[in-house]
C-alpha cells in the first residue's frame, strides 16, 4: 500500500514516486532529491541556496544592523522596567 | 496510526528522557546563568514595593539598576540557549551531548539575543496587564528552541521561525496550562519542605532558628504561602528553575514533533520501519 506522498511524482523526476517534501519550498521530491540538513528535508535548490548561506556567513551590515538593533532594544527594554515597576508599585499601594 | 507525537503526553516522556540525557552538566550551566538575573529581580521587586508610589521620584536609580538586570539577563540567554541546544543534541543522538553543546553558532545566539529582548520589551510595556504573561513566557521559550533555524543576524527571519514553530496551538496550550500547574505546584511543595526542615531542624538542641521561623512564617489567610514577600519570592525562583528545564525540554521537542510532522518525516519513518519489519 503506498502513501500518499508516494501517489505523487518528484518534482524534478516526472517518473519517480514522491520521498519527502521539501521545508523551504513545499515541493515533494524523490529520494535522490531529498537531503536531510539538522533533521529536516530539503530539495536540491533549497539545500544549494543554504549551503551557500552557510558559506557566505552575513555580511558586516548585518551585523552593524543587529548592533544598532540590540542596543536600541536594550535602552527600550531598561526603560519599560522601570515604567511597569513604578505602575505595579501604584497599584500595590 | 495515530500521528500522536505532538500529544501532551508523548511530548513530556520524550522531554523527561531529554533532561535526564542532557542533566550533566547543562541543568548546571543553564541554573548558574540563570540565578543572578532571576535575584537581582527579586532585590528589584522589594525595591520598588518599598518605595511604594514615590517609586517614580527615583527614575534615575530603578534605571541603572534595570541595566544591572538586564545585562545579567544576557548572561542567561546564553545559558538558556546553550541548554537548548544540549536537549536537541541528546534527542538527535540519544546520548549525553559533549562539549560541541557550548559552541552555539554566533548568527544563532545574535538571533536570539534580538528576539528575546524584543519579547522583554514587550512583556514590561504590558505587565500591568497581567493576563499577557503566559503569552509573552511561550514566546519566550519559543524564541530559545527555535534560534537554531537562523544562520545570518537578521530581524524578521527569527520571527518566522518563531510563528512556523508555534502551528500546534494545542500542544503548546497544553503545555503551557501543565507547566503553570507544575510551577504552583512546585511553589507549594518547597515551602513546605522548607518549613518540614524547620520542623527537623528544631529538634536539635543549640540551634537558634526564630529568625527562620519568622521568615517561613505561613501567610494567615493563605497558608500554603509565606507571609513575607521576600521567602515567597525567593521560593518562587527556585521553583521555576526546577520547573524551567523540563519546561525548555518540552518546547524543544514540541517543535522538533511539529516541523517533522509537517514534512511527513514521521510518516516516512514509520513506513520504513514497516518495511523493515517484514523484510
Amino acid at each position: 500500500m503506498s502513501s500518499p506522498l508516494q501517489q505523487q511524482r518528484c518534482a524534478n523526476h516526472a517518473d519517480r514516486p514522491g520521498h519527502a517534501i521539501c521545508m523551504a519550498c513545499r515541493k515533494v521530491v524523490c529520494q535522490e532529491c531529498a537531503t536531510r540538513w539538522d533533521g529536516i528535508n530539503y530539495c536540491v535548490d533549497c539545500l544549494a541556496e543554504r549551503r551557500a548561506a552557510a558559506r557566505e556567513g552575513a555580511s558586516v551590515f548585518r551585523w552593524v544592523g543587529w548592533a544598532a538593533a540590540v542596543l536600541g532594544l536594550f535602552y527600550a527594554t531598561s526603560r519599560a522596567m522601570v515604567f511597569s515597576a513604578v505602575i505595579l508599585a501604584r497599584m500595590w499601594d | 496510526m495515530r500521528r500522536d507525537l505532538l500529544s501532551t503526553s508523548s511530548i513530556l516522556d520524550t522531554a523527561t528522557e531529554a533532561v535526564s540525557l542532557s542533566a550533566s552538566p547543562w541543568l548546571g550551566v543553564l541554573w548558574l546563568t540563570a540565578l543572578p538575573v532571576r535575584l537581582l529581580q527579586v532585590h528589584f521587586l522589594r525595591q520598588v514595593l518599598a518605595l511604594g508610589a514615590s517609586s517614580g521620584e527615583y527614575g534615575n536609580y530603578l534605571w541603572g539598576f534595570s541595566l544591572t538586570i538586564l545585562q545579567a539577563f544576557l548572561f542567561s540567554l546564553y545559558g538558556r540557549a546553550v541548554y537548548v541546544r544540549a536537549c536537541r543534541l541528546s534527542l538527535q543522538s540519544g546520548r549525553a551531548p559533549g562539549r560541541e553543546a557550548f559552541f552555539v553558532p554566533p548568527a544563532q545566539l545574535a538571533g536570539y539575543v534580538y528576539t528575546a529582548l524584543s519579547i522583554e520589551l514587550m512583556f514590561f510595556a504590558f505587565l500591568w496587564a497581567f493576563a499577557a504573561v503566559p503569552l509573552f513566557v511561550l514566546l519566550a521559550g519559543l524564541a530559545a528552541v527555535t534560534c537554531h533555524r537562523v544562520e545570518r543576524p537578521g530581524l524578521l527571519r527569527p520571527w518566522r521561525e518563531i510563528a512556523r514553530s508555534s502551528g500546534s496551538v494545542k500542544s503548546l496550550v497544553a503545555l503551557m496550562l501543565v507547566f503553570g500547574v507544575a510551577l504552583l505546584v512546585a511553589w507549594v511543595n518547597l515551602y513546605f519542605a522548607l518549613r518540614a526542615g524547620l520542623w527537623l531542624a528544631g529538634g536539635m538542641t543549640g540551634t537558634d532558628l526564630a529568625v527562620w521561623n519568622h521568615l517561613l512564617r505561613p501567610n494567615p489567610g493563605f497558608p500554603i504561602m509565606p507571609a513575607g514577600l521576600l521567602p515567597a519570592l525567593l521560593i518562587f525562583v527556585a521553583a521555576s528553575l526546577a520547573v524551567e528545564p523540563f519546561w525548555l525540554a518540552s518546547l524543544t521537542v514540541c517543535e522538533y514533533s511539529y516541523r517533522v510532522t509537517e514534512t511527513g518525516e514521521d510518516l516516512r519513518q514509520w513506513l520504513h520501519r514497516i518495511r523493515e519489519r517484514e523484510a
